[in-house]
């Protein structure tokens, strides 16, 4: 007898119990590996150089961020929620208005992204960060001192 | 009384395709939405933020920890001196954007004197990430 002559044997079943434990498996480990979209971006182009030619309206406006990680802007202390507004009122002063964010030691990031967001969000384009006695120095001739 | 008619037969296992396609689903839905998490050198809890703006495609990722030390390579730094190793990486690379992961509780002082230094190695663009605010 050849083998074409032979009935055909049905196959049995597959059992998927073995596939479905590899694709819960699966199931896990991309659910514990993966993150989800959290992690958001903020991002600076650092300045070419010294700037050549300034706008006649123009002003440097410290903003500083205390110890105590407060923000403050013309020696008042400006609560989170209010920082945008402020800052918006800020650029109205000028043509050409720059904000130098001075962080006073002891401050910590957390206060300092608040702070640029701000910044960001009103719509300010120029921004500086500066520590204190940077700061104190690029300060001194124009004003008598900021936040303190 | 409403007669429903015969009772259907129990089969004799039960039928799991739905449960595979349900499950398929679930893994198609992780691997579309997520992202995969790299090995972090440092635990760092990213400061809350609002804005998002687009990532860029390649960047040097540096940690600043909460002890206000950097995490750069596989190396543990103060943060003055990474600049200078990110200096000679750059030598070899075409791209110069770094991005930074710092912890809300580090001093805003090290990641402006990072950033100070970072422009003076002429880096390009400077990201910091963020997470978003609950």
């Amino acid at each position: 007898m050849s083998i074409l002559d032979q009935p055909l044997r049905r196959s049995r079943k597959m059992s998927m119990t073995s596939m479905i434990d590899v694709v819960f498996l699966l199931l896990i480990f991309f659910m514990l590996i993966n993150t989800f979209g959290t992690t958001q971006v903020l991002r600076f182009t650092t300045p070419a150089g010294e700037r050549k030619s300034a706008e006649k309206d123009f002003t440097l406006t410290p903003v500083y961020i205390r110890p105590d990680n407060s923000i403050q802007i013309d020696g008042r202390t400006v609560p989170l929620e209010a920082l945008k507004a402020e800052m918006q009122q800020l650029k109205l002063k000028a043509a050409e208005v720059t904000l130098m964010i001075v962080v006073e030691p002891g401050a910590k990031n957390q206060a300092l992204i608040y702070a640029i967001e701000a910044a960001r969000s009103s719509g300010l384009k120029n921004i500086a960060l500066k520590k204190l006695k940077d700061a104190e120095a690029i300060l001194a001739p124009a004003t008598d001192g900021g936040g303190e | 009384m409403i007669d429903f008619g015969p009772e259907r037969p129990k089969r004799e296992y039960e039928y799991l395709v739905p449960l595979i396609n349900v499950v398929f689903l679930l893994i198609t839905f992780f691997l579309i939405t997520g992202t995969m998490q790299t090995a972090e050198p440092v635990k760092v809890e990213l400061p809350e933020g609002s804005i998002d703006e687009t990532k860029p495609a390649e960047a040097v990722t540096m940690y600043v920890g909460a002890d206000g030390f950097v995490y750069m390579f596989d190396q543990v730094i103060e943060a003055q001196f990474a600049p200078f190793m990110l200096r000679s990486f750059f030598l070899k690379e075409g791209h110069r954007s770094v991005q930074i992961r710092a912890d809300r509780n580090a001093n805003a002082e090290t990641l402006i004197d990072l950033m100070e230094k970072m422009r003076e190695i002429q880096v390009e663009e400077i990201i910091i990430l963020t997470e978003q605010g609950k």
